[in-house]
C-alpha cells in the first residue's frame, strides 16, 4: 500500500551553520559547539520541555513499578515535538533500561532523560535532516553515523542537558561557552593549528 | 440504480475543524461511496453493522481529505501537524457505536495524529449510502473462499498469488479513481490466469470532491473497514492482509518525522486496534491475519509462485501514481514506495519486473529520499551489530515498542535481513535509478 511518507527537512539558520561546518571540514570539537548552540536555540524557540522533571520522575517510577507497552501505545501523544520526543524517550528507556533505572535515584534518572532528550532534539531538528544532504556531498553514512554519535555524547550537549533541567521551559537557555586555549605567543609555535580552531 | 446506493439522497455527516462551525458532508455531492458491485456479487445486502463501519470509515476519510493541514512553515516551531476534528456521523445503530467511541478515537489519533471527537446520530431506515432494496439472483463467491485485502500493490498481489496456491479467495479492494480500478482489475485477471484457484474481486469505490489535503492518513482505516465489512457479509470473522514487515511497521527514515508522518496504514498496532474495534462492536471475535509481517518485501516476493510474475509486473507501488487521476501515470521512481519497490525487486532477483519508464515529479527529490533510506539502514546496522541488538533497536527506533505481534527475535531477524539486502544491493539501486533517468532524457 503506498505510503506517501513525509520527510521534514527544513533547517533553521543555526542548523544550517552546522551543515556548513561539516561541509567546510571544521573540527569535531568546533562542530560540537555549533550543535550545542543550535540545540539551545531550538529549545528556547520551542519553549523547552516544561514537563521534563515530572517525566524523569515518571520514568523512575515506571522502572521501579514495572512497565507495560500497551499503556503507552494507546495514549495520545502531545503535539509539542520536544515533549513528544521526551515521552518517546521515557517509553524507550523504560523498556530497555528498566533494571538500571530502578537502581538509580530520581535525580539521576532525570539527568539521564535530559541527556537523551537533548540528543533527540539534536537529531530531530538538525542532524537527521542534514544526513541525506551530507551524503549527497559525498559523506560516508557509516562515518557520519559515528561522528553524530560522538556529538550526541559530547560534553557541550551534556552540559546543555544539565542546564535544561534547571530551565525546563527553555527560558534563558544558553549553550556552554567554548573553552579556548590561552597560551603565550612563544608557546603557540608548538601547537597544532587544528587544535586552535 | 437505487439512489441510496449512489448516495444521491442520503443524509449527511456533519463535521468541523479547529473550532469552526459544523458544516455538512453531503453524500453524493462532497463524497460518494459505492458498494453495489460487492452487493451484486455477494447477492446479499451488507449487514447493518458492516454498512455502518464502512460508512463511518468513508466519512472519516472524506473529512480527512477536506480539511487541510498546516505545512511545517505555517505551524509554530516545534508543533506537529495535528488538526482538531469533530464529526457527527449518522449510523443504523448509534447506541452500539457510541460505546466504541474511545476505541475509535484512539485508532484515529494513532493513524492520523489528529484529535478526533466523534458522535453518532440515528440514520433513517434505508437512507444509508450502502443500503439496497434490490432482489438478488445467486451468489458467485465460492464456498470457503478466504477474504483477502487487495490494494493493487506489489505486496498484496504477491500474497494473494501465494494464497491462491492453496484455495480460492475473495480480493477486497477500494478504489478512488478509474485508473486505480483498472490496475486492480488487470492484476487480478493476471493472478487468476496464473492459478488453478479463483480470486473473486469485490470492489468498492469512493470519491471525494474538492479535496484539499493529500496526506490521507485515514486511508488505512478505509481499506481495513472494507475488508472487515465484506468478511462480515460473507459470515466470516477473519481477514487476511498481505504487507511486508518493513513497510507495515514503517519506522521513520529520519527522526524529524513525527507520528503519522511515517504512515501507519497497516502497522501491526493498527491491525490490532481495528481487530479490537470489530470484535467489540460485533460482540464476536474478529481476527486480522498478516502472514507476511515477519518478512521483508524481497522475502515476500520470493515466496510468490513464479507463474505470478506477469501479475506482479502490473502492480503499482508509487505514492504519486496511485494518488494521481492520470491514466497510465508512470511511477515517479523517487518516492520511498518506488524506492522500496526497486530495492526489493533487486534483492529478490526480479529486476525484469521493474517499470521501464519513470516520471520524475517536480519536488520529489530521489537522491534525498534514497539517502534517507540508506541513512536509516546505516543506523539499523549499527544497532544490530551491538551485543544487545533488540535493546539498541528500541532505543534508536522507539516506535518498535508498538510492534507487539512480533517477538524480539523476529524483529531482529527482520531488520538484519533488510539491512543485508541494502548492503548487497545499494549500488545497484543507485545506478538503476540514474540509468532510468538518463535513458528517459535520451528518449
Amino acid at each position: 500500500m503506498p505510503d506517501d511518507d513525509k520527510l521534514p527537512r527544513p533547517l533553521s539558520a543555526r542548523w544550517r551553520r552546522v551543515l556548513n561546518a561539516f561541509r567546510a571540514g571544521e573540527s569535531q570539537e568546533a562542530i560540537e559547539h555549533h550543535v550545542a548552540k543550535a540545540a539551545a536555540d531550538t529549545l528556547r524557540r520551542t519553549h523547552g520541555i516544561p514537563d521534563l522533571p515530572a517525566l524523569g520522575t515518571q520514568m523512575y517510577l515506571d522502572a521501579a513499578t514495572g512497565y507495560g507497552a500497551d499503556s503507552s501505545s494507546r495514549r495520545a501523544m502531545p503535539t509539542h515535538i520536544p515533549t513528544r520526543l521526551a515521552r518517546q524517550a521515557v517509553d524507550a528507556m523504560s523498556a530497555v533500561m528498566k533494571e538500571r533505572l530502578a537502581l538509580t535515584s530520581p535525580d539521576t534518572a532525570a539527568l539521564l532523560l535530559a541527556r537523551r532528550v537533548v540528543a533527540e532534539v539534536v537529531y530531530a531538528f538538525g542532524l537527521d535532516r542534514m544526513a541525506p544532504v551530507l551524503m549527497g556531498y559525498g559523506f560516508d553514512p557509516a562515518e557520519l553515523h559515528h561522528r553524530f554519535e560522538s556529538i550526541a555524547q559530547s560534553n557541550p550537549l551534556g552540559e546543555l542537558a544539565k542546564r535544561l533541567l534547571a530551565h525546563p521551559d527553555g527560558t534563558g537557555l544558553r549553550a556552554p561557552g567554548r573553552r579556548r586555549l590561552k597560551l603565550a605567543t612563544a608557546d603557540l609555535m608548538d601547537v597544532d593549528i587544528e587544535e586552535m580552531l | 440504480m437505487n439512489p441510496a446506493i449512489s448516495g444521491l439522497s442520503s443524509p449527511s455527516t456533519r463535521f468541523a475543524s479547529n473550532g469552526s462551525a459544523p458544516v455538512p458532508l453531503r453524500f453524493g455531492a462532497d463524497m460518494t461511496l459505492s458498494g453495489h458491485a460487492v452487493v451484486d456479487r455477494l447477492s446479499r445486502a451488507l449487514p447493518g453493522l458492516a454498512a455502518d463501519l464502512l460508512e463511518i470509515a468513508a466519512s472519516i476519510h472524506a473529512i480527512d481529505r477536506l480539511v487541510p493541514r498546516l505545512t511545517e512553515r505555517q505551524r509554530p516551531t516545534g508543533v506537529v501537524w495535528t488538526r482538531s476534528l469533530r464529526a457527527d456521523i449518522p449510523v443504523r445503530d448509534p447506541d452500539r457505536w457510541r460505546q466504541q467511541i474511545p476505541l475509535l478515537s484512539q485508532l484515529l489519533h494513532w493513524l492520523t495524529d489528529d484529535d478526533w471527537s466523534v458522535e453518532f446520530s440515528p440514520l433513517q431506515p434505508g437512507a444509508g449510502m450502502l443500503d439496497t432494496p434490490q432482489q438478488f439472483l445467486f451468489e458467485t463467491v465460492p464456498d470457503g473462499a478466504v477474504p483477502v485485502l487487495f490494494s493493487g500493490g506489489l505486496d498484496s498481489a504477491a500474497g494473494l498469488a501465494s494464497e491462491l496456491l492453496h484455495g480460492d479467495a475473495v480480493g477486497i479492494s477500494m478504489h478512488t479513481n478509474g485508473w486505480m480500478d483498472g490496475v486492480q482489475r488487470r492484476v487480478l485477471a493476471a493472478l487468476n490466469e496464473a492459478s488453478h484457484h479463483q480470486c473473486v474481486p469485490l470492489r468498492y469505490r469512493i470519491s471525494v470532491r474538492n479535496s484539499t489535503e493529500a496526506s490521507q492518513r485515514s486511508r488505512g482505516l478505509l481499506f481495513l473497514a472494507a475488508g472487515v465489512a465484506t468478511a462480515w457479509a460473507m459470515h466470516q470473522d477473519h481477514l487476511r492482509v498481505f504487507e511486508n514487515g518493513i513497510g507495515a511497521v514503517n519506522l521513520p527514515f529520519l527522526r524529524s518525522q513525527q507520528g503519522a508522518q511515517a504512515t501507519k496504514s497497516v502497522h501491526p498496532l493498527t491491525l490490532r486496534m481495528v481487530q479490537d474495534l470489530a470484535s467489540a462492536v460485533s460482540g464476536r471475535s474478529f481476527v486480522i491475519d498478516a502472514p507476511a509481517m515477519a518478512l521483508t518485501k524481497a522475502e515476500l516476493l520470493r515466496c510468490a509462485p513464479s507463474a505470478a510474475g506477469k501479475a506482479l509486473g502490473l502492480t503499482v507501488s508509487c505514492d504519486v501514481g496511485f494518488a494521481a487521476r492520470v491514466p497510465e501515470h508512470r511511477a515517479c521512481g523517487a518516492c520511498t514506495s518506488c524506492l522500496l519497490r526497486l530495492q526489493s525487486l533487486t534483492a529478490a532477483g526480479l529486476t525484469g519486473l521493474l517499470p521501464m519508464d519513470i516520471h520524475e515529479r517536480k519536488g520529489h527529490d530521489r537522491e534525498f529520499n534514497l539517502n534517507a533510506m540508506i541513512w536509516q539502514a546505516t543506523r539499523m546496522r549499527a544497532c544490530l551489530e551491538s551485543p544487545e541488538p533488540w535493546q539498541r533497536m528500541v532505543s534508536e527506533f522507539p516506535d518498535l515498542i508498538h510492534v507487539t505481534s512480533l517477538t524480539q527475535q523476529e524483529v531482529v531477524r527482520l531488520y538484519r535481513a533488510y539491512v543485508q539486502e541494502w548492503s548487497s544491493n545499494e549500488d545497484a539501486v543507485r545506478s538503476r535509478g540514474l540509468a532510468r533517468r538518463d535513458s528517459r532524457t535520451v528518449a
